[in-house]
C-alpha cells in the first residue's frame, strides 16, 4: 500500500533546522492496521502527513500505491488523494456551515458523483454509523463523539484505500473513544488499510502492529503477529 | 455545482451578518455613485443622437485668423445658410438659428419667453415631431409661431391653440401654426419652447437687438446644414473652407469648418456660442474618472474585508482540499461569493440610486430616472460590471485561499503573514489618496467660489436693481429718473445695452482702424451702448479724460470711451482725443474707463468701447440705498407700471445676476462635495472594517501587553497608529495628485485663486479625524477586554 525508503523531512526556518522524520524506512500493507507511538514532538503526525500525501519529504522516497509520488506537486497529490486515502483528525474538523450529511458529502462532491448517488451513500454510511437522525444537524449541534462519527463517515465515504487517523480519541472520552475504535476495527476487517497515531497503548492494542517513533527514528515496530493478509482475526470486541 | 456554491454563500452571509452588511453596503455605495454619475454622463453623451438626420447634420462655423491670434466662432452670417444650398448640391437643406426674449401674451396670460428664431425646413431636418400642424409649413408664413405642449398648455390650458393670435412684446403678433411634442432631455433644444420664422427677425426693431439677416458684414446667427447621404463631411469641408473669401465680410481671413451637430453639446468652446447646458466633456471625462475610481475603491475595500476575513475561512478550505477539493474548485467557490455579494450590492445599490436620484438631479439640473437604464444593452453592461466587480473584488481572496497548503491550517491557522497585512494596508491607503483627493479639490473649488462671489468687479454689484426696459420707460427716462431719484433711498440710475458681468450686448470685430495700426493687425472689442450717468451708478472709475459730455457741445455720437485694455491693445500712449475709425464713421476717444470684469471671471477683461447711445439701451440699473428694503423695491414696481403698464415687471439683483454666471460652477462644488463626502464614507466602512478584524486578530496579544502592564491608553494608540500611519503616507500620494487636477482646472479661469497649503492641510486633517474616529471605537473595545478574556480566547 504505501512504503517509504529513507524517508526524511526537515523543516527550515529563518535560523533554525529541525528534523522532524530521519531516515524512516517502512510499509504498510493493504488491509494492515498499524498504529504508530511516541512523545510529543517525535514526527509521529509529519510521518503521517507525508503519509497522506499532505506533504512532501525532504529527502527520501516514498511510495503509495506503486508510485513514487515524493516529487509529486500538490495538483498531482490532490489528484491522487482522492477517493484513495480518507482522513479523521483529533479535533474532527468538520466544516460548522455544513450539516452531518453535507459534511459526510463532501469528498463525493469532489469526486464528481451524482447527486442521486451521493445521497444514496452518504445515508447509508449515516445508518451504518448510527448517526442518521442527526443528519441535517449541523457539528455544534451534536457531541463530541458523534463528530468523530461524522468524520469517520466523510473519511470512508468514498471507499478510500487507507485511513489515516491522527490521534482519532484524543479529544473523546473513553466510551466515545471506545466507539470510534469499533468503527475503524471494523472498517480494518472489511479491508480499509488503518495507519492512527496515538499516545493510548490501550488503543494502540487494536491494530496489528505498532511503530515507535523517538526523534524521528523508528525505535522498534511491534507486531502483535505476523500479519498474514489472507488470514482474518475474528475481532471479539 | 454552482447550486452548492450558492447555498454555501448563502449560509455564510447568514453567519456573519455584520461584516456581509460592511462589505455589501459599501460594495453598493461604490456601485450607487458610480451608476449615479453613469446615468449622467451617459444622458450627456446622446444628446440629439435620436433625430433621424443626425450623422448628416452639421453646424458650420468660422475659424477668423487674426494677425496674433487664431479664434472659432459658433456664429456666421445671415446670408451664408440660403447661398451654400445654392451653391452646393452637398447641401440638401439648411437651418439658421437665433434667439431673443419676448413678452408673450395670450389673453390674460402674459410671460417672459425666449424664442428661437428658426427657418422652416427645421422640422424636416431635426426629428422633432408636431402633435398639431404641418411641419413643412409650419414657419413658412412669417407670422407664425410653433410652441411646445407645455407651452400650449400654460398659455391655453386645454384648448387647441392652432390658428390663435399670439402678441409679442404687444406689438408683434403671430399665429399658432403648430405644436410640437416635448423634446427630449437629451437635446439642446430642450428649453426651446417657442419658434417664429427666422426671416421674421428683420422686422425687428433695434431695441431687440441686431438682426441683419441679409448681410454679410456681421455673425450673429447658427448655421446649420444638412449633407447629402455619401458626402463625405471632410471632403465638403475642405470644398467650402475658404467659401467667404470672395464675400463682403469683414474678417479678412475666416474659414469655414463644419462642426457635427452631435457634437455641440459637450465640445463646444467657441465664441459666441449658446449654452447648452455647462456641462463640457472635460467635466464628463472628469466625472467619468471618478466613477471609476469610486468603483475601483469600493471594489478595493471590499477585496480588503474579504482577503482578512479569509483567514476565518482557512480550516474550511483546508478541510475541503484534504476531502479532494482542487485548486480550481476553491476558486470557483469563492469566487462565486464575491459574485453573489456584488450581485446583491447591485440591487441595493438600485434602491439607493431611486432614493437619491432626486437630489443627484438637483445637482446637475436634470431629470434622471433609472428608466433611462431600460435599455438591453445597458441592462447587459450593467451586469456585466456587477460581474467584472465580484470577479475582481473576490479575486485575490480566492486566489489567496486556493493557494492554501491543507497543512498550513492544521499547523495553527492561516495567518496571512506580513505580507497580506501589508498589502491591505497599501490597499486602504489607495483608498484614502482618492478620498483625499476629492477633498482637497472640494475645498479648492469652494475656495474659488468665494472669490469669485468676493472679488471686486471694478463696479458696484451690491444694492443695484436690474430691469429690463419695457413699454414708454425708455422713452421716458428723464420723468422715471425724477420720480425714482425724488425718493431719497434711490441713489442713481442708468441704463445700457448690456449688464455688466453678464453679456455683453454685442461684439465688434476687425473693423477699426486706429492710429499706429500695422497692417493686417485687427482688433476685436466689446461694444457696450450707455445711457446717462453709467459711469458713476456703477462707480466705475474714468481715470483718464472725461465722461461723455451730456450738456456740452461735442457731438455725442462721434465720441467713445475706451477701457484700459483696450487702450493697451491699441497701443495708444495718450489715447484722448485720438480718432478711432470703422468703415466711414470717425470716433473720438474723450475717456479711458479704468479696467472692470465685463464677462464672467471664467474669462479676461477684454478691450471695451462704450458709446453714448441711449435708443440701444435694453436694461435699466437702480442703485438703491439697500436692496433688503422691499419698500424702495414696491416704490420701483409703482413707477415701471407707471410707464409700462402692459408688461411684467422683472427685475433682479445684480448680485444674484451675476451669482447666476456661477451655478454650474456651484453645481459642479456641490457635486464634488457629495462624492468627496461619499468616497470618505466608503474609505471608512472599509477602514472601520479592517480595523475592526485587526483588533479581533490581536485579541491575544493586547491580553499579553495588558497583563504585562500596558494601558487602554497605550494600547488604543498602538491599534489607532497603525491605520494613522496609512493616511498620513495616502497624503504624500493625494498631494501631487490634487495639485495636478486642481492647476488643470483653475485653468478654466482668468481670475483665480493661489494655491496655497491650507487646502492640502485641512485634507489632511480632516481625513485624519476622521479615520481615527473610525478605528477608534474598535480600538477602545479591544483595548477594554479584561486580560483573562483575551487570553482564554486563544
Amino acid at each position: 500500500m504505501i512504503k517509504t525508503k529513507n524517508l526524511t523531512k526537515i523543516f527550515t526556518t529563518a535560523e533554525v533546522e529541525t528534523t522532524a522524520i530521519n531516515n524512516v524506512n517502512t510499509e504498510v500493507q493493504d488491509g494492515e492496521f498499524v498504529a504508530i507511538m511516541g512523545p510529543s514532538g517525535c514526527g509521529k503526525s509529519t510521518f503521517l502527513h507525508i503519509a497522506g500525501m499532505l506533504d512532501n519529504p525532504t529527502n527520501g522516497e516514498y511510495y503509495f500505491m506503486g508510485e513514487e509520488v515524493s516529487k509529486y506537486s500538490e495538483k498531482k497529490r490532490a489528484n491522487l488523494r482522492k477517493g484513495n486515502i480518507g482522513f479523521v483528525f483529533q479535533s474532527f474538523n468538520l466544516i460548522d456551515e455544513l450539516t452531518v450529511f453535507e459534511n459526510v458529502e463532501l469528498p463525493l462532491l469532489y469526486l464528481g458523483i451524482s447527486a442521486a448517488d451521493r445521497k444514496n451513500r452518504v445515508n447509508d454510511i449515516l445508518e451504518q454509523l448510527e448517526i442518521m437522525p442527526r443528519k441535517n444537524h449541523f457539528p455544534q449541534q451534536i457531541s463530541g463523539g458523534q463528530q468523530q462519527r461524522v468524520a469517520v463517515a466523510r473519511a470512508v465515504i468514498s471507499r478510500p484505500k487507507i485511513i489515516l487517523a491522527d490521534e482519532p480519541t484524543g479529544n473523546l472520552d473513553s466510551t466515545h473513544g471506545d466507539d470510534v475504535m469499533k468503527i475503524l476495527v471494523e472498517l480494518n476487517e472489511h479491508g480499509t488499510a488503518i495507519v492512527m497515531v496515538t499516545h493510548s497503548p490501550a488503543y494502540a492494542d487494536y491494530a496489528n502492529r505498532v511503530i515507535h517513533l523517538f526523534d524521528g527514528h523508528i525505535v522498534t515496530e511491534n507486531l502483535k503477529e505476523k500479519y498474514d493478509p489472507h488470514m482474518r482475526p475474528v475481532s471479539d470486541l | 455545482m454552482y447550486l452548492y456554491y450558492f447555498k454555501i454563500a448563502l449560509r455564510n452571509i447568514h453567519k456573519n451578518p455584520g461584516y456581509t452588511a460592511i462589505n455589501i453596503i459599501g460594495l453598493a455605495i461604490g456601485m450607487a455613485c458610480s451608476l449615479m454619475l453613469l446615468l449622467w454622463i451617459t444622458h450627456e453623451l446622446s444628446y440629439d443622437r435620436f433625430h433621424k438626420n443626425a450623422e448628416a447634420i452639421y453646424r458650420v462655423v468660422q475659424e477668423v485668423h487674426f494677425s496674433d491670434h487664431t479664434t472659432t466662432w459658433a456664429v456666421t452670417q445671415g446670408q451664408l445658410g440660403p447661398h451654400l444650398k445654392e451653391d452646393f448640391p452637398e447641401v440638401v437643406s439648411y437651418t439658421r438659428f437665433a434667439i431673443n426674449e419676448f413678452l408673450l401674451t395670450y389673453g390674460d396670460k402674459n410671460f417672459d419667453e425666449t424664442v428661437v428664431l428658426a427657418d422652416g425646413a427645421m422640422f424636416d431636418m431635426f426629428s422633432l415631431p408636431l402633435v398639431s400642424g404641418d411641419p413643412s409649413t409650419a414657419l413658412s408664413s412669417p407670422a407664425s409661431i410653433v410652441l411646445t405642449e407645455g407651452a400650449a398648455k400654460k398659455y391655453f390650458d386645454s384648448q387647441d391653440p392652432v390658428g390663435k393670435v399670439m402678441v409679442a412684446d404687444h406689438q408683434y403678433e403671430f399665429t399658432v401654426t403648430g405644436v410640437l411634442q416635448p423634446i427630449p432631455g437629451n437635446s439642446i433644444f430642450h428649453d426651446a419652447e417657442f419658434f417664429i420664422p427666422f426671416i421674421y427677425g428683420r422686422q425687428l426693431d433695434e431695441r431687440k437687438g441686431h438682426f441683419p439677416v441679409d448681410r454679410w458684414n456681421s455673425s450673429a446667427f447658427h448655421t446649420m446644414i444638412q449633407l447629402a447621404p455619401g458626402t463625405s463631411h471632410q471632403k465638403f469641408e475642405d470644398k467650402i473652407s475658404s467659401y467667404l473669401k470672395n464675400k463682403p465680410t469683414i474678417e479678412k481671413d475666416s474659414r469655414l469648418r463644419l462642426q457635427p451637430f452631435t457634437r455641440i453639446h459637450l465640445f463646444s468652446n467657441y465664441e459666441f456660442d449658446v449654452s447648452t447646458g455647462f456641462v463640457d466633456i472635460e467635466t464628463i471625462i472628469f466625472f467619468t474618472i471618478v466613477a471609476v475610481f469610486i468603483l475601483l475603491i469600493a471594489c478595493i475595500n471590499f477585496m480588503n474585508l474579504a482577503t482578512a476575513r479569509s483567514t476565518k475561512r482557512a480550516r474550511e478550505v483546508g478541510i475541503r482540499k484534504i476531502s479532494g477539493a482542487l485548486k480550481t474548485d476553491i476558486t470557483r467557490q469563492f469566487l462565486g461569493e464575491a459574485v453573489l455579494n456584488a450581485f446583491i450590492s447591485l440591487l441595493i445599490a438600485l434602491v439607493i440610486i431611486e432614493v437619491m436620484l432626486p437630489v443627484f438631479n438637483q445637482l446637475t439640473d436634470k431629470q434622471l430616472s433609472l428608466t433611462l437604464l431600460a435599455n438591453y444593452k445597458i441592462i447587459l453592461g450593467l451586469l456585466a460590471i456587477t460581474l467584472v466587480t465580484g470577479l475582481i473584488s473576490g479575486s485575490y481572496p480566492a486566489l489567496a485561499l486556493a493557494s492554501l497548503q491543507p497543512l498550513t491550517v492544521f499547523r495553527g491557522g492561516l495567518q496571512l503573514g506580513p505580507r497580506g497585512a501589508m498589502l491591505r494596508k497599501i490597499l486602504i491607503t489607495f483608498t484614502f489618496v482618492f478620498a483625499i483627493s476629492m477633498i482637497i479639490c472640494t475645498i479648492t473649488l469652494y475656495s474659488q467660489l468665494k472669490y469669485m462671489q468676493t472679488k471686486n468687479l471694478g463696479y458696484q454689484k451690491e444694492d443695484m436693481v436690474v430691469i429690463k426696459i419695457q413699454g414708454d420707460l425708455l422713452r421716458e427716462f428723464e420723468s422715471v429718473k425724477k420720480e425714482l431719484l425724488a425718493n431719497a433711498d434711490i441713489l442713481a440710475l442708468t441704463a445700457s445695452s448690456g449688464v455688466p458681468g453678464v453679456w455683453g450686448h454685442q461684439f465688434s470685430h476687425s473693423i477699426w482702424q486706429w492710429p499706429g495700426q500695422r497692417p493686417d493687425e485687427e482688433i476685436l472689442m466689446r461694444v457696450e451702448f450707455v445711457h446717462d450717468n453709467y459711469f458713476e451708478a456703477f462707480g466705475m472709475k474714468i481715470i483718464k479724460g472725461h465722461n461723455f459730455s451730456i450738456n456740452g457741445e461735442t457731438d455725442l455720437k462721434k465720441t467713445v470711451i475706451l477701457n484700459e485694455t483696450a487702450v493697451k491693445a491699441l497701443r495708444l500712449q495718450a489715447p484722448i482725443g485720438r480718432q478711432i475709425s470703422s468703415g466711414h464713421d470717425k470716433f473720438t476717444i474723450v475717456g479711458v474707463v479704468k479696467d472692470y470684469h465685463i464677462r464672467s471671471l471664467h474669462q479676461k477683461i477684454d478691450p471695451l468701447i462704450l458709446f453714448y447711445r441711449p435708443s440701444r439701451c435694453r436694461s435699466m440699473f437702480v442703485r438703491i440705498r439697500s436692496q433688503h428694503n422691499d419698500d424702495v423695491i414696491k416704490l420701483i414696481e409703482k413707477i415701471f407700471k407707471k410707464y409700462a403698464p402692459r408688461f411684467p415687471f422683472d427685475y433682479r439683483l445684480m448680485n444674484e445676476r451675476l451669482n447666476d454666471l456661477y451655478t454650474w460652477d456651484r453645481q459642479t462644488g456641490q457635486t464634488i462635495s457629495y462624492f468627496a463626502v461619499l468616497t470618505i464614507i466608503i474609505a471608512c466602512v472599509g477602514l472601520f472594517g479592517l480595523s475592526s478584524y485587526t483588533a479581533e486578530q490581536r485579541t491575544k496579544e493586547i491580553g499579553i501587553r495588558k497583563a504585562m502592564g500596558a494601558s487602554v491608553l497605550q494600547i488604543v494608540t498602538m491599534l489607532v497608529m497603525e491605520f494613522v500611519r496609512c493616511i498620513v503616507i495616502a497624503n504624500i500620494f493625494a498631494w501631487p495628485i490634487a495639485y495636478f487636477v486642481i492647476n488643470d482646472w483653475l485653468e478654466d479661469y482668468a481670475y483665480k485663486i493661489s494655491l496655497s497649503l491650507w487646502p492640502f492641510v485641512w485634507a489632511a486633517i480632516l481625513a485624519l479625524a476622521i479615520g481615527v474616529l473610525t478605528v477608534i471605537y474598535q480600538a477602545l473595545k479591544a483595548a477594554e477586554l479584561n486580560p483573562v478574556d483575551a487570553l482564554r480566547y486563544e
